[in-house]
């Protein structure tokens, strides 16, 4: 249950995308976003799929993983869609009732289903290919010129290091606890509403307390090793942007370019 | 009885970090026993024990006990689950009352219990891990690492389960504790008949109270049997980084000097007789 979360899970790997710079994956995953949404026509949407495709082909993450990311969206795609599909007005496809498929209505409802799933594949395949560490370190960096004016780069980025530490700590905690409770005959599965809220304090009790008693264990830990700020830090590794990270710029503002033509290239007849 | 069939358990299965923990584990344990297991860390103890007391499910195999195959379709969750007590390790983080009564009445309260009973076995469950009186009326956050470790012990035998895991229960504790509860869990196990899985890397405690034990490396079982036949293969436990009781050692030391003292010998008292018995011969 708790571990089909793949959202912001890292897949270990040595491929090309791996060993990307995070600021070049962080920037290019904008970069993609963005094109996402500017995407006017379905030719424009193929040559994404296909550049989606050259990217996790090189991830060599299975298509398995990527595809994951989906699930918990899956809901809220379809209810998304159900409400663009019969609440657009226009040219008339299919009436019943009360209700009615329009031919705008249609197109709408495919352009949002595509946008949400190529924003998830975008986000995933960063977040799959990048370990934590090096994400937060690709935005402190990335942030950093923002100190000037009196931005905490370096306080934001180590804030979202140790919680994003943490996230599989807690999910291992809240796991054991329940089996805890489970085994002293709490029942979480049967019941109305305030009865399974209810049944929900024995476990978030002790989650808090162990949450507040571990960030006082961590700042002791981290004072004692002398911690205070970024101020005049080194790193163990520094970033560097190699002929990756040129080759990657170069591949993805070409598929910009060529996804943006797209859309002057609207193939008339195909919706 | 339990019986376990072939039991596996793959933890993340399917996924990039993909472990075995369980591999075809079939054993048959039977009821009213005081079972030992042991095994170094990463073994897969807690996580076969996790599987016998019916929290997770075997990835293949099947688990049975007393006729009933666990996760089936006609098998009674509920009544399976308070049939079973498991004190997971390390289990003060389960604690979440106002205080120590309301922690340790938890259990029976949700077992349906009526309420003079709930408090009786309250007080029984106490006085069986060494809790004062006076104590039960504190929040169990203000408490020792120990009272607390107490604490939750007692929550999980003031279920009166029929069949009682403990994963490391006495890890971290003093001596003088340590042993306290342990021998009253023994007494427990005498008194009402009960079947205890002991979860421990004390083989002191191992020799002291079990009657059979179940060794476990990388995942699967090695070895069952009873206590004096395991204590019998000193170099094949050492193989698998674990060791014997002391006294057993000082006996194999003395036999491999030439001293005709019997292998297996895990307690005090019968290891001093036997050497008494060495001793008299040495002198005619
Ligand atoms: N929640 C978990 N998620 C993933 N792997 C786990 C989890 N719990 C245990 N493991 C792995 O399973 C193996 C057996 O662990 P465990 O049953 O806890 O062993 P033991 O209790 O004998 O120390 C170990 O390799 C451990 O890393
Ligand atoms: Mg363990």
């Amino acid at each position: 249950m708790l571990k089909d979360i793949t959202l912001g899970q890292y897949f270990p790997g040595k491929s090309f995308i791996h060993k990307l710079d995070p600021r070049t994956k962080i920037l290019c995953a904008i970069v993609y976003i963005a094109v996402i949404f500017c995407i006017k026509s379905f030719l424009g949407y193929f040559v994404l799929f296909a550049f989606t495709a050259l990217i996790v082909a090189l991830s060599k993450i299975p298509v398995r993983f990527v595809l994951k990311g989906l699930k918990p969206i899956m809901m809220f795609v379809a209810i998304t869609a159900l409400f663009n599909l019969l609440l657009t007005d226009g040219r008339i496809l299919w009436k019943w009732g009360f209700l009615k498929i329009t031919y705008e209505g249609l197109t709408q409802a495919v352009y949002m289903v595509l946008r949400l799933f190529f924003l998830v594949f975008g986000t995933s395949i960063l977040t799959l290919t990048t370990s934590p560490i090096a994400l937060t370190d690709g935005i402190e960096r990335l942030l950093s010129p923002l100190k000037k004016i009196g931005v905490p780069a370096h306080e934001f980025a180590m804030m979202m290091t140790i919680a994003l530490r943490f996230v599989p700590t807690l999910l291992e905690e809240t796991d054991k606890i329940i089996k805890a409770q489970t085994a002293r005959g709490a029942d979480f599965e049967s019941g109305n509403i305030i009865n399974r809220a209810k049944a929900m304090v024995p476990i978030l009790i002790p989650l808090f307390i162990s949450a507040f008693r571990r960030a006082d264990d961590l700042a002791t830990a981290m004072e004692c090793r002398c911690y205070r700020g970024g101020e005049n830090r080194t790193r163990l590794r520094e970033l560097k942007l190699g002929y990756r990270d040129g080759v990657c710029w170069f591949v993805v503002l070409i598929f910009s370019a060529l996804i943006l033509l797209a859309n002057y290239f609207q193939v008339s007849g195909l919706l | 009885m339990i019986k376990l069939t072939d039991v596996s358990y793959t933890y993340m299965s399917g996924g990039p970090f993909e472990s075995a923990a369980v591999e075809n584990v079939s054993v048959t344990l039977n009821s009213g026993e005081f079972i030992g297991l042991m095994g170094h860390t990463g073994s897969g103890k807690s996580t076969l024990i996790q599987m016998i007391a019916g929290l997770i499910k075997p990835t293949s195999g099947s688990i049975e006990i007393d006729g009933q195959v666990l996760h089936s379709k006609n098998c009674d969750k509920r009544a399976m689950r308070f049939k079973t007590g498991l004190v997971m390790q390390y289990p003060e983080y389960q604690l979440f009352e106002e205080t120590v009564f309301k922690d340790i009445s938890f259990g029976p309260t949700n077992m349906g219990l009526p309420k003079d009973e709930i408090k009786r076995r309250v007080e029984s469950a106490a006085n069986l891990v060494g809790l004062d009186e006076d104590i039960l009326q504190k929040s169990p956050f203000e408490l020792s690492g120990g009272q607390k470790r107490r604490v939750a012990i007692a929550g999980v035998l003031a279920m009166e389960p029929k069949l009682l895991i403990l994963d490391e229960p006495t890890a971290g504790l003093d001596p003088a504790g340590r042993d306290e509860i342990l021998f009253k869990i023994r007494d427990m196990h005498k008194r009402l008949g009960i079947t205890v899985i002991l979860v421990s890397h004390s083989m002191e405690d191992l020799a002291n109270l079990t009657q059979k034990i179940m060794v476990m490396n990388h995942g699967r079982l090695v070895m069952y049997d009873k206590t004096s036949e395991i204590f019998k293969k000193t170099h094949e436990l050492k193989d698998l980084g674990l060791a014997v009781p002391q006294i057993t050692e000082i006996c194999d030391k003395l036999r491999e000097k030439g001293f005709p003292v019997p292998a297996g010998i895990y307690t005090l008292d019968t290891a001093k007789a036997e050497i008494e018995k060495v001793l008299k011969n040495e002198k005619r």
